[in-house]
């Protein structure tokens, strides 16, 4: 590739080369001038980097250099004598100059060396800190990370403080060179898990990277796994806290979400909030959504069964109610209950992508008008809508596993619609070997239940108190297979 | 064959009590105190079998280091198991009701595929992920077979101890040794086994004797009036369940049974597999 190739002395050649390599794209920016009796050229990337930095930290100085025998005497200088940013460094080649000069970095050529110096002025507009949309907290921090890696690494660094946080930059991606940072607390994560990641991004072919997804099944294993064994957070402090058990985060530039390594089942079911209320309250929030899980995925699917394969398990009363709604529905019960949930879900599809202004109407329309008219006119049974609505609800009780949960609650009405309640257990059978088998780098993703670990369950099962739990030690690498 | 796995004792033991517990679900015919005696017999008989061999493996040693003979003779003990897991499913799915089962000879064998099918997906997993979700599985069975049987328990009635006729002992010592297939999949898996082997085996034969003997009573507390009627009087005896009034709870004893059912044919299908696997490597080396 042409942006592989080495930088001329000639400057101009250097310049009429990068022309010809962006096509004389109209974002880059040449400001000829000389100086220290030196012919120069600044390079900018026109949105990426603030006029008033460049100015006072370039312009002025650069402009006040005394005469200098040669480019190679300017530079040295320039390095030397001159702080004109806290982040330098120098580019040798020309995808180096555009991966600097596409990050908001200042490049300054000199006619006669054949090195270009970058300068970091960054000055793109990026989203400010702010709450989390996806990660609700009551208690805890109300800033997640943004877009900017450098911003994210500052929010990590503010929580910890300690010169054990390693931040490691590096590049990923042939044509986007997305800046990427490896963390991890140096004294506290498995060696053999940080060379395997690094490994793993190595491997890695991407041409760019546009979404946690690009990355994330190069950290996993191969193979079809229901459940992810990496986990994402939006918020700086959740990852802090996995941080100090050992884990390693990889931030990402241009995404405000962090990808963690190794994440485990039960922790989807655990927020920065249980730590902050009272340990019997937040052991009785995280079995409530033990609970919700089993309620998203099984509700639809037992009420289904037992309606049409097992109505003898349904006490008389409950009975006479069901036959009473069901009687007059023109709908088996299993289409009744699939329809109602592809309803549901085409309904939270067009909430997420519509456009605000719009998403009133539609609440309005699938909640009340489509949903209050499908029960009156007989299409849907009452209890079928309350049974879908409850397990919806519970699916929202943990956001983490929704894609999942929707799958799952589908495949286990189908199970459960076809052959009841034995196909429910055959198909949970299957479900549950699929979550024992995922691990990454040797990380059983069923840790602390199995294999289990009792240390682990202080903080699965209940929620010990802050001043046992602070005792423990604990790393993720106690969940280990030695194998 | 990959002997880095390793598996824990509390893995070891609920693996092989899966299939022992199933087995018990689909005992037939007519049962008695004696015959929690018997069975309590024929566990301790096949765990005095079992110890020569399992001295071999305190040794670091594994089955990778068995003969073609042995190997042989355990695949064919696992196979016959595996037959006979399928034979129990077939005649006791019909009283649990699993739909379909009692449709006919097609139902049957749907109801039969399917667990074969899900067999093969579970053996595909491995070892490791086997023995974990077993633990698991094991636990949350227990959990609902207790609740099944102290329920059913409300419906006992000790005068069922003389109701049934007592069996006779070597008969039922006969019927014990014949249930308790698993011992092939133990010789299997105990060389896998993290180094704590004797206690793993030892705290298998206990529990399953307890097990045994508790489920076996309950049978006879709670269907000692009606066994010469009942076929499958454990599976009665959970249908019988009935804490309160107005609600059946029979349905947790067709989930756990539907899943005992397939775990323990995954159990001796991985052991088979682990066989094979080293019969084959024996053959082309």
């Amino acid at each position: 590739m042409a942006e592989n190739k080495t930088l001329h002395n000639n400057m101009e050649e250097n310049i009429t080369i990068i022309k010809e390599i962006s096509e004389n794209s109209s974002d880059i920016l040449i400001n000829r001038f000389t100086t220290g009796n030196i012919k120069c050229a600044l390079l900018f990337c026109e949105g990426m980097t603030s006029t008033l930095s460049a100015c006072e930290m370039l312009f002025a100085p650069l402009m006040e250099i005394s005469e200098k025998d040669s480019p190679t005497e300017l530079f040295d200088y320039i390095r030397e004598h001159l702080l004109l940013s806290s982040d330098q460094t120098k580019a040798e080649d020309l995808d180096t100059l555009f991966r600097l000069l596409h990050s908001g970095f200042g490049v300054l050529l000199a006619d006669g060396i054949n090195i270009a110096l970058a300068f970091g002025i960054q000055g793109y507009s990026s989203r400010s800190v702010q709450e989390p949309s996806g990660e609700g907290n009551i208690m805890g921090s109300h800033e997640g990370f943004v877009e900017t890696v450098r911003t994210n690494m500052s929010l990590l660094r503010r929580r910890l403080k300690s010169p054990k946080l390693v931040m490691k930059l590096s590049v990923l991606g042939s044509e986007s060179k997305t800046d990427i940072c490896l963390c991890y607390m140096k004294d506290r994560v498995p060696r053999e898990l940080l060379r395997r990641i690094e490994k793993s991004l190595n491997e890695t072919n991407l041409e760019a990277v546009l979404s946690t997804g690009y990355i994330r099944p190069f950290l996993e294993k191969k193979g079809f796994e229901l459940f992810s064994s990496t986990g994402i957070t939006e918020r700086p402090d959740v990852l802090c806290s996995k941080l100090i058990e050992g884990r390693a985060a990889i931030l990402i530039d241009g995404l405000p979400y962090a990808i963690i390594v190794p994440r485990l089942f039960c922790e989807s079911f655990h927020t920065l909030d249980d730590y902050a209320y009272k340990p019997y309250y937040a052991v009785f929030i995280r079995w409530l959504k033990y609970a919700s899980f089993v309620l998203a995925i099984l509700l639809p699917a037992v009420y289904t069964a037992i309606v049409m394969y097992h109505p003898e398990l349904i006490n008389s009363t409950l009975l006479m109610l069901l036959v009473e709604e069901e009687k007059n529905a023109p709908l088996s019960i299993l289409t009744e209950a699939f329809l109602v949930l592809l309803m549901y879900e085409v309904i939270r599809e067009a909430g997420v992508r519509l456009p605000k202004p719009v998403g009133g109407a539609v609440s309005i329309i699938s909640g009340l008008i489509i949903g209050d008219a499908a029960v009156k006119s007989g299409l849907v049974s009452t209890p079928l809508l309350t049974m879908t609505a409850l397990s919806v609800l519970g699916g929202l009780a943990i956001p983490d596993l929704n894609p999942q949960i929707t799958v799952l609650r589908f495949a286990f009405l189908a199970a459960g619609g076809i052959l009841g309640l034995f196909g429910v257990s055959v198909l949970a059978c299957m479900v549950l070997i699929n979550i024992c088998s995922t691990e990454t780098y040797g990380f059983p993703f069923t840790a602390p239940i199995s294999p289990f670990s009792a240390r682990g369950m202080t903080d699965t099962a209940i929620r010990q108190g802050m001043r046992k739990l602070q005792n423990r030690g604990f790393t993720v690498e106690e969940y280990k297979q030695k194998s | 064959m990959n002997s880095t796995i390793k598996i824990s004792p509390p893995q070891l033991i609920s693996m092989l009590l899966i299939g022992d517990v199933f087995a018990l679900f689909c005992l037939r015919d007519s049962i008695s105190a004696m015959t929690a005696l018997a069975f309590a017999a024929a566990a301790t008989l096949e765990f005095l079998a079992a110890l020569p061999f399992l001295l071999m493996y305190r040794g670091g040693r594994s089955i990778a280091s068995a003969g073609k003979i042995y190997l042989s003779v355990l695949l064919i003990f696992i196979i016959i198991r595996i037959f006979a897991i399928l034979s129990m499913l077939w005649n006791t799915g019909e009283i649990i009701f699993a739909p379909f089962a009692a449709s006919g000879i097609w139902g049957r064998i749907l109801v039969t595929a399917v667990i074969a099918v899900s067999c093969f997906y579970i053996v595909s997993k491995g070892i490791k992920a086997l023995s974990r979700a077993c633990v698991i599985s094991a636990a949350i069975g227990a959990l609902c077979v207790a609740v099944v049987m102290i329920s059913a328990l409300l419906q006992s009635d000790f005068e069922n101890f003389r109701r049934v006729p007592s069996e006779n002992f070597f008969s039922e010592l006969l019927r014990g040794l014949s249930l308790g297939g698993g011992i092939g999949s133990l010789l299997v898996f105990a060389g896998f086994s993290d180094g704590r082997i004797t206690s793993s085996v030892l705290w298998y034969f206990i529990s399953n004797i307890i097990i045994t003997v508790c489920i076996i009573l309950t049978g006879v507390l709670v269907c000692g009036g009606i066994m010469d009627i009942t076929d499958f009087p454990i599976a009665a005896a959970a249908q019988l369940s009935q804490p309160i009034a107005v609600q059946r709870i029979d349905s947790l004893f067709l989930s756990v049974f539907a899943v005992f059912a397939v775990f323990a044919a995954a159990v001796q299908g991985s052991a088979a597999k682990l066989v094979i696997n080293q019969l084959f490597s024996k053959k082309t080396s």
